[in-house]
């Protein structure tokens, strides 16, 4: 069982950490790394949080893989920047994939992809590196998707679609087969795309209606 | 473990022989496919051959059968399809993932294909020729006409009907006790909380682009 070191000391380095932490996991967790000027607090997680500018020895390149768990901020770009950084100070990226998830292409996952339980991936979808599948969503055959791309929780993709690098999918959002989504795209939560979208083009859902009747006036509920 | 033919050799036809040999359900020996579709001698490493002239070691005395197509026609097709291999005697083979929760004691008919992800709800009725795509949901009580097609992610909440031949698309949502008609499309995404009339097509709004250029937004 190989250290990691995770990049990051927010939300999804939490999460990241579970999941690292759990049975299915071929890693285990050595410390937290942040840049230096993130530097808060010396412990997350009950485990070490050290300055990128100065990682002692037992944490770097040669003793541990690394995972960058950083969210969608600046349209995923960040965290395909300290993806980058971590593979020039040497690290190995490491991925993990959910014993509940079921994979069924062989051209997935790459490197540094998070891909969490209940997510169904079918034959012959590519799947770059730096990937978040945030669990329940599904990809269909044939689909590949870029480098990257943060999928959230029960996206629907099917068959046959491109969706291009550093682009998020929101909550719930579904894309209709063969459609091609672009480059850095933010597909808003509960979306429907039916039709290709441009690069950097931001789509969002209708948004539901509050009903002029109060909860409690309701008959039928 | 019986020895089974597919009808079809396009896409549908490739994950069936996937799912099939991957669980061991069943062993596909060969795909059949109409005369006037015959292209190649090949697919997928085994025989295609014609449905016109079926050699003797793939008629249905020896295999099992199972039409692999989409929702071509509505699902008229592959319902014409299922109908002509079982008229030529074959015996029609369902594939439940292993990864699907199946929870219903009514057990699903033939021709059905329900795929990873997919649960199925105590008191469900799956008729003949149902695709059950991955990561949806058939609620309670809810019953699945024949030669229906299930997206990926789509919800049917308890208690609905769903007709025959009709189309689900991907993460479409059905709310309870609904009742939708013989041969109804509803689009990608859609919505539906009535009764729909046979042959009806509802499509979702499509998500609005916003002016906006992702890298002017402030908060991702």
């Amino acid at each position: 069982m190989a250290n990691l070191v995770i990049f990051g000391a927010g939300a999804l380095a939490e999460l990241a950490h579970y999941y690292f932490g759990r049975d299915d996991s071929a890693h285990r967790v050595a410390a937290f790394v942040v840049d230096g000027e993130y530097l808060r607090e010396d412990r997350f997680r009950g485990l070490p949080v050290v300055a990128a500018e100065a990682i002692p020895p037992e944490f770097r390149a040669d003793r541990c893989l690394a995972f960058v768990a950083i969210g969608y901020n600046n349209v995923n770009r960040l965290r395909a920047e300290k993806c980058a950084a971590m593979r020039d100070a040497g690290y190995t990226l490491a991925s993990y994939v959910s014993s509940r998830a079921v994979v069924l292409s062989d051209r997935a996952p790459g490197w540094n992809c998070l891909i969490l339980e209940r997510a169904t991936i079918q034959p012959r979808v590519s799947l770059g590196n730096g990937v978040m599948m945030m669990g329940g969503g599904s990809i269909a055959y044939g689909t590949t998707i870029g480098d990257n791309v943060y999928i959230g929780r029960l996206a629907a993709v099917a068959n046959d679609v491109h969706v291009g690098a550093n682009t998020f999918l929101g909550v719930g959002s579904v894309v209709r087969d063969r459609v091609r989504i672009g480059r850095n795209c933010v597909i808003g939560a509960g979306a429907v795309i039916v039709r290709d979208a441009e690069d950097d083009s931001v789509y969002v859902a209708p948004r539901a209606e509050k009903s002029r009747v109060p909860s409690f006036r309701l008959r039928r509920l | 473990m019986a020895d089974i033919v597919v009808f079809g050799a396009g896409a549908t036809a490739e994950l069936a022989n996937f799912y099939f040999s991957r669980d061991g359900a069943h062993r596909v020996v060969a795909f059949v496919v109409d005369a006037g579709h015959l292209r190649e001698d090949r697919f997928q490493g085994l025989p295609v051959v014609a449905a016109e002239s079926v050699p003797f070691r793939f008629r249905a005395a020896q295999c099992r059968g199972f039409v692999a197509m989409g929702y071509g026609k509505v699902n008229r097709l592959r319902a014409e399809k299922c109908a002509a291999m079982r008229a030529a005697g074959y015996d029609l083979v369902s594939y439940v993932s292993p990864h699907a929760v199946t929870m219903s004691e009514y057990p699903p008919g033939w021709n059905c294909f329900i795929l990873e992800g997919a649960m199925i709800q105590p008191g469900v009725r799956l008729g003949n020729d149902v695709q059950v795509w991955p990561n949806s949901t058939i609620a309670h009580g809810a019953t699945i006409a024949d030669h229906t097609f299930i997206g990926s992610r789509v919800t049917v909440a308890g208690n609905v009907h769903v007709g025959e031949r009709c189309f689900l698309g991907i993460g479409s949502t059905i709310r309870d006790h609904v009742r939708l008609g013989a041969g109804c499309v509803v689009g990608a995404g859609a919505v539906i909380l009535g009764n729909t009339e046979d042959n009806s097509v509802y499509t979702a709004p499509p998500a609005k682009k916003h002016d906006t250029p992702s890298f002017r937004l402030r908060r991702i």
